[in-house]
């Protein structure tokens, strides 16, 4: 026994000692909390604030636990919790998720939880791959074991999964409901159950996103959703001071200046303005509900849905947190607007009476009707959702699921709430008081109420018609009453802002007297139609700062746009997402405009209003384009390029279009050819050389410079010539060597002109004389006052060419002696000469031939003369050039300005190449570029193996009475050139005996026969006369291409395969054009066609003909 | 005697222990909290928790203390950098962590101040992953890409920043030299619309009343702010004159230009009688447009914003010989570089 009590005792203490020690434990807790609370608080006390982040949604949670495992005992089947969805008319979401994805969404909450994973998700009878995440920047949302979902679909069409933030659960649903039977704009609203890995999720609220197919639906223009757009609420300036807190949720904004100036008409109180811009009986529906549902959550801070439809701006009933806030004020939304409307005395009428007609309707019963439909819904349904949701005001304080008879009972005491929130307005509304003094023949009455009276009698005898003399007292002196006022005989009260939230402001009256008649004042209610007297009391005279504006009614129709539309379709997401300066996007879209009805890439830059377009067929001749709004900038675009094209600079055209995409209208914009090929070319360029787009600021750094063409003949990814000129750039020397001086004096004159310090330009590297061309390609037009250079490449160019003053000497020389010679001394060939290197001629030096001299070129190596060639032989005694031994020579150049008026008489060329000289790619036996005049005549041009025989660019021309023969390709190509070619001789060429490009040419008497190809092609835009030639035996007589036209008069066309031939080889050219006049066809295979020779099939563009008379 | 003591004692201990488990038990799973901090109570759940984060606080903001006080500026980044690395990282950190953003804000000074610029990118890129919604850690990178010549990557770095703030001084002054460098006119314009729009709302007007009620027979006074080249100043008001109209005042207010604002204190200074000296303003009254910082400091978040409190009895105007405000403030005006910025735009503009 004694044993045993002492055992008993020493149990007892060891287990008061252990209580004790929890005690002290806990209490050494507590205190240690306190104390440190105290002397540290900012972590701690930030931790509290921050308590359902971290462990009021702790997963560690011990009765949590236990609840886990009790359901786990009791789960329901599948089958049969889709049984009760379906008896209940609930739709249901499947979904499967890797565990790997769920693990990814869960690592590091809550920013991993927002990324999308993969999931595949049931889509009737199939199953199809889709994305998930969690969504909500409130914890609300993803802070607890239910979480709110997005799905995106590939199509990417979205779900928005809600977790339902009530503890009764619908009330949000109730909500919407009654904003769509106040006719507000507001998502649709239902219940969707969702699975997860064959688990069951719970019950949902799917809302309908405020998206392109929500605005279509209801005719708006676009949609801003207004959030400010951080973590840290004192970030920037609040939503209705900043433009940029609001984000394009759907459409786009034609004009950004709406937006802006409703704000300013907020902030500046300019209520003519505002009232342009809202509809005023939408406002009062709209916060007709807001008071209804204690709404207080259209805020200056967030949840803002703004549509828009014909310069009317319409707030959406959006994520309304019904009946839950506490307060019993009327209406206690805090944000500019409301502020704004309550102080404006014909809203706030407008408002009671509308507020007033709602809840003396049927409204309570249709409430209640909601609410027991949807009890009805969920009823059977809550038991099988194990974490429900009522994330908000849960009695059990957010971190514990509710029960399903919690949530039944919130569903009944949401049904008390809005019954007395409804009985509480109509109290409110009707509270008013209204007291009188009488002083200096003066009746004043103060008036305290929202809602106003009709002032019936001030006189016994119930006779009152001075009421045109009622002042009222505002803005520091009394005023005449307003109009709307007057003639509704209304008085109303003042509402102002005290506290937090809206009150009532007492807003005094004056009417002046007769002092002789008893007094007898006497008021109706306008809502109650009760009357009712004013109480004598000695007021002050406050001054509430109303407004009594009323809304004038405006017209905001306007004209329908001229120019062509330019429809985009877009498949993935919302048109807003394209136009937006901060996204990046890219789609192949449908594309329609004018007759065109094709496919292309739509694509823009982050932080750019530059968008690119690649048309998959052409439109006006391009298939590549930049979208850029017509702005103030876009504007001076097209104004900058007047000066360009007076300055004889390539300019891309510009077309005004209007722009829609997915039947929004988005605005005009311009279509900006860009630079592509087609640019390059109709600018009498070429893109088969380098050409470089300006990418960065340091236009002295290579890596600032994108290569958009390249030379075929040299390597794609090479830019060192580029490098080259940059690298002079930077030393300032030498510069002449590389830049057309012409062209840079002209591009210089362009950007002083027009004020662009800095733009977006081309360099061209003109292959034909080895020098840089500038391209303007975007620019704007400034003021140029103060112009100062900002583009590095440009300042350096500028600044050596200004500062060096130097004749400008081109080219080099390897001639060794003959460098001493100054400008216009001449050089005098009158012996047979072997040439073994390449020789320079530089450009101050003036070459003669004499007759009968024999230049023999070793293999390769080439004449290249910068300077005036005069090599005139004689019938007898011509000149010869040839290589030395069987293997070819080079090339015979002239090149450039110094080579202006070279003279090529009774002189034979034969067996020559090709070269690349200087990065100059020369591809004719004979060249000659650059040169202004040339003459040749009585030669002969034998043998050569390159492209060309005779190779002429950019030059007036004259061949006369020459023969060309054996050429292995083309016997005479001119590209670019204004000339002749009569009265020679063409035989057995293995391409095209003359190949123009670009050229206007007369080619008149000539006897061309046996050419591999064509006798005459003439293509890209040239012009040709072709008059008196026998054209025999080519596989083509005449062949035009590309816009190109000839007028061929007198002409045989022997034995050829095909006498004329028309067509369109490249997309942004057009047809051709062959007029045949008088002319004989013989023997040939066919005498015209219309085909492209090149492709074989032919453009949908091609309206080539031929008219043969 | 002994016997019936030691029965009295089991008795006793058994009781004891039988309520004291019947308590803990109860307070264990009902959760009966013992103090309430602001919302959250703090009960047998969390304790334990609570009592290690108070720990785990004052130890590391005496650390932060302990090391803002290094005089060797080297040392001090060491010991900055290596704090910051032992804090856990978590998108909350500005609620759960403050000292690391502190800590943060000392570091990156010392960086600036040091034209440490890869070392700052590095860091403000570290806060990005956690907070990427925080302008101030773009704003940094572009700050340390354009001193290093990186204009292109400033640019970009400070559109994010406008992105998530479009009127952020600091990046609308670079960018804007940025760009103006570059010669850019109109797209500087676009840029900083939002930031001289928004400016063009605020007030920079200070007012003060006092009166009977908010409305009547108030007394106004207003004067406009003039901004030093800090943008902070000192306003102390003494309206020197006797209230009209009203015969008690019961309600002082202020409404403060758009900021950051501190009261010192409110001095009702009464005939024959002790200085009526507010000094502590988080209880007083605002409206929704003011945010509570810290101690007696707000910022405005609205267009209307205000504090105010109504005195628990009237004072008798007569006794009264003048209110007294005194404040500091930084207000948000119009940026005189950015100003200066509009101007040149305008001698470009057609």
């Amino acid at each position: 026994m004694k044993k045993y009590s002492r055992f008993k005792i020493g149990i007892l203490i060891t287990l008061s000692l252990i209580n004790i020690s929890i005690v002290i434990v806990f209490i050494m807790s507590f205190s240690y909390t306190i104390a440190n609370e105290r002397k540290c608080c900012e972590g701690l006390t930030s931790l509290l604030q921050a308590k359902e982040l971290e462990y009021r949604n702790t997963r560690k949670h011990f009765p949590l636990m236990l609840y886990k495992i009790g359901k786990a005992f009791s789960k329901p089947s599948i089958k049969k919790v889709k049984k009760t969805l379906d008896s209940n008319q609930i739709s249901y979401l499947e979904v499967e998720i890797e565990s790997d994805s769920l693990n990814l969404l869960h690592s590091d909450m809550p920013i991993s939880g927002k990324q999308y994973v993969p999931i595949r998700m049931e889509s009737g009878g199939d199953w199809i791959d889709a994305e998930l995440k969690y969504r909500g920047d409130s914890y609300y949302h993803w802070g607890f074991e239910k979480k709110s979902y997005t799905i995106k679909r590939e199509n990417g069409a979205k779900l928005n999964l809600i977790n339902p933030k009530n503890s009764n659960f619908i009330a949000d649903r109730v909500a919407m409901t009654v904003a769509n039977d106040f006719g507000l704009l507001n998502p649709k609203y239902d219940w969707i159950g969702l699975f997860v890995n064959d688990e069951f999720k719970g019950v949902f609220s799917l809302v309908e996103g405020l998206d392109d197919k929500f605005a279509t639906a209801n005719d708006l223009d676009f949609i801003l959703e207004g959030e400010r757009l951080s973590f840290s609420l004192t970030t920037g300036q609040p939503l209705f001071f900043d433009t940029k807190k609001w984000s394009l949720a759907a459409g786009q904004m034609v004009d950004d200046k709406q937006f802006s100036n409703f704000l300013k008409a907020i902030n500046t109180k300019d209520y003519k303005a505002f009232f342009g811009m809202v509809d005023l009986d939408y406002m009062a529906r709209f916060y007709t509900w807001a008071s209804l549902i204690k709404n207080h959550n259209y805020d200056s801070t967030h949840n803002w849905r703004l549509g828009h439809k014909q310069g009317t701006f319409y707030p959406t009933a959006w994520d309304p947190v019904a009946w839950l806030f506490v307060g019993e004020g009327i209406e206690e939304v805090n944000s500019p607007v409301s502020s704004l409307l309550r102080r404006n005395s014909y809203f706030n009428q407008l408002f009671v009476e509308t507020l007033w007609h709602q809840i003396n309707s049927d409204l309570s019963e249709k409430i209640m009707t909601y609410i027991d439909e949807n009890q009805n819904q969920l009823k059977d349904l809550l038991q099988y959702d194990d974490f429900k949701g009522g994330a908000y005001h849960n009695p059990k304080r957010m971190r514990f699921p509710q029960e399903t008879g919690q949530i039944l009972e919130s569903m009944d005491e949401l049904k008390t709430t809005a019954q007395k929130r409804i009985d509480t307005l109509k109290t409110k509304l009707q509270n008013n008081t209204l007291f009188y003094k009488v002083r200096d023949n003066y009746l004043y009455i103060e008036y305290n109420g929202i809602a106003g009276s009709y002032l019936d009698s001030i006189y016994n005898d119930q006779i009152f018609e001075g009421f045109g003399a009622v002042e009222t007292f505002n803005d520091s002196q009394y005023e005449t009453l307003p109009t709307f006022l007057a003639s509704k005989r209304l008085l109303v009260g003042g509402r102002v802002i005290a506290g937090a939230y809206a009150t009532y402001c007492p807003l005094v009256y004056r009417i002046p007297i007769d002092s002789n008649r008893p007094l007898d004042i006497v008021f109706r209610h306008s809502l109650t139609d009760e009357t009712m007297s004013p109480e004598v009391k000695d007021f002050e005279i406050s001054d509430c700062h109303m407004n009594f504006d009323i809304p004038q009614i405006h017209s905001t129709s306007t004209a329908p746009s001229k120019n062509p539309i330019l429809k985009l379709d877009f498949k993935q997401i919302g048109v807003a997402e394209f136009f937006d300066f901060n996204e990046k996007s890219k789609e192949k879209i449908q594309i329609k405009i004018d007759d065109l009805d094709t496919k292309g890439k739509f694509e823009k830059d982050k932080y750019s209003d530059l968008i690119t377009m690649k048309f998959d067929d052409y439109y006006l001749n391009n298939d590549e384009f930049s979208l850029i709004e017509r702005l103030h900038e876009s504007e001076n675009f097209v104004r900058a390029q007047a000066e360009a094209k007076s300055l004889h600079l390539p300019t891309p055209s510009a077309h005004l279009v209007s722009v829609e995409a997915n039947n929004f209208h988005i605005g005009d914009y311009y279509l900006i050819e860009a630079p592509s090929k087609a640019f390059i070319e109709k600018n009498k360029l070429t893109s088969d050389t380098d050409i470089y787009r300006k990418t960065g600021f340091d236009t002295l750094s290579v890596e600032n410079w994108d290569k958009i063409t390249t030379d075929p003949r040299v390597d794609e990814d090479s830019k060192d010539i580029l490098a080259d000129l940059l690298e002079k750039a930077q030393e300032q020397k030498d510069l002449e060597k590389y830049i057309d001086t012409d062209n840079f004096t002209n591009f210089y004159n362009f950007i002083k002109h027009t004020g662009n310090e800095n733009l977006d330009y081309l360099i061209y590297y003109d292959n034909t004389q080895g020098k840089y061309l500038f391209i303007p390609y975007y620019y704007s037009y400034y003021k140029s006052d103060n112009f100062e250079i900002r583009d590095p490449l440009i300042m350096n160019i500028f600044n050596y060419m200004e500062g060096s003053g130097k004749v400008a000497v081109l080219g080099k020389s390897n001639l060794g002696p003959l460098a001493k010679y100054q400008k216009g001394d001449q050089i005098i060939l009158k012996k047979d000469i072997n040439i073994k290197d390449t020789v320079t001629i530089p450009s101050n030096l003036e070459l003669i031939i004499k007759p009968g001299v024999q230049i023999e070129i070793a293999k390769k190596e080439s004449i290249i003369s910068y300077g005036k060639i005069i090599a005139e032989g004689t019938k007898n005694n011509p000149i010869v050039i040839k290589s030395k031994g069987k293997k070819p020579f080079g090339v015979f150049a002239l090149i450039g300005e110094g080579a202006n008026d070279s003279v090529i008489k009774f002189v034979n060329v034969k067996n020559g190449s090709e070269t690349f000289y200087n990065n100059v790619y020369i591809s004719g036996m004979f060249s000659a570029y650059h040169v202004g005049n040339i003459t040749v005549a009585n030669s002969k041009f034998e043998g050569s193996q390159s492209d060309d025989g005779l190779n002429i660019k950019y030059a007036t021309a004259t061949i006369v009475d020459s023969v060309f023969e054996n050429n292995s390709a083309d016997a005479i190509d001119l590209d670019f050139v204004v000339g002749t070619v009569k009265n020679s001789t063409f035989d057995g060429n293995g391409n095209d005996s003359i190949d123009t490009s670009g050229s206007t040419v007369v080619i008149r008497e000539n006897i061309i026969k046996k050419s591999g190809d064509k006798c005459i092609s003439v293509g890209e835009n040239s012009s040709a006369t072709v008059e008196n030639n026998l054209l025999s035996q080519c596989n083509i007589g005449i062949e035009a291409k590309d816009l190109s036209k000839v007028t061929a008069t007198n002409n045989i066309f022997d034995g050829n395969k095909t006498a004329l031939n028309a067509y369109q080889k490249k997309e942004f050219f057009g047809g051709a054009t062959i007029n045949v006049i008088d002319s004989v066809f013989k023997d040939n295979l066919k005498k015209s066609t219309l085909e492209n020779t090149f492709k074989g099939k032919k453009l949908k563009t091609d309206d080539s003909k031929i008219e043969i008379r | 005697m002994f016997k019936k003591l030691r029965k009295n004692l089991v008795t006793i201990l058994i009781i004891v222990n039988i309520i004291f488990t019947i308590l803990f038990t109860l307070w264990f799973f009902v959760e009966v909290p013992v103090k309430k901090f602001h919302d959250t109570e703090i009960t047998s759940h969390n304790i334990f928790e609570a009592a290690y984060y108070a720990t785990r606080d004052r130890r590391w903001n005496a650390a932060l203390e302990k090391i803002k006080v290094i005089e060797d500026a080297e040392e001090k980044k060491t010991e900055l950098h290596n704090y910051i690395e032992d804090i856990p990282v978590t998108q909350w950190f500005n609620l759960l962590y403050p000292y690391q953003n502190k800590a943060f804000g000392e570091l990156s000074t010392l960086y600036k101040d040091d034209e440490q610029w890869p070392e700052l990118r590095e860091l403000s890129q570290k806060y990005i992953e956690i907070d990427p919604r925080n302008a101030k850690y773009y704003y940094l990178i572009g700050l340390s890409y354009f001193h290093e010549g990186g204009l292109e990557k400033a640019e970009t770095a400070y559109y994010e920043t406008l992105e998530i703030d479009a009127t952020h001084v600091g990046t609308l002054k670079q960018l804007g030299s940025l760009l103006i460098s570059k010669g850019q006119y109109y797209k500087i314009r676009r840029i900083l619309e939002p930031y001289v729009v928004s400016s063009s709302y605020l007030t920079n007007k200070m007012c003060f009343f006092w009166g009977e009620t908010g409305f009547t027979g108030t007394q106004k006074k207003c004067q406009t702010i003039q901004l030093d080249d800090n943008q902070r100043k000192t306003v102390t008001h003494w309206p020197g004159e006797i209230l009209n109209n009203i015969n008690q005042l019961k309600y002082v207010r202020i409404d403060p230009p758009q900021g950051t604002f501190k009261v010192e204190s409110v001095k009702i200074n009464i005939r024959n009688a002790p200085v009526l000296n507010y000094t502590t303003f988080s209880n007083w009254n605002r409206s929704a447009d003011v945010k509570h910082l810290e101690a007696n400091e707000f910022t405005t978040v609205g267009n209307d914003p205000y504090i105010y409190t109504i005195l628990k009895s009237g004072i008798a105007v007569e006794e009264i010989e003048s209110v007294e405000f005194d404040l500091t403030y930084t207000a948000v005006g119009t940026d005189k570089e950015i100003i200066q910025f509009i101007q040149m735009i305008d001698t470009k503009n057609l």
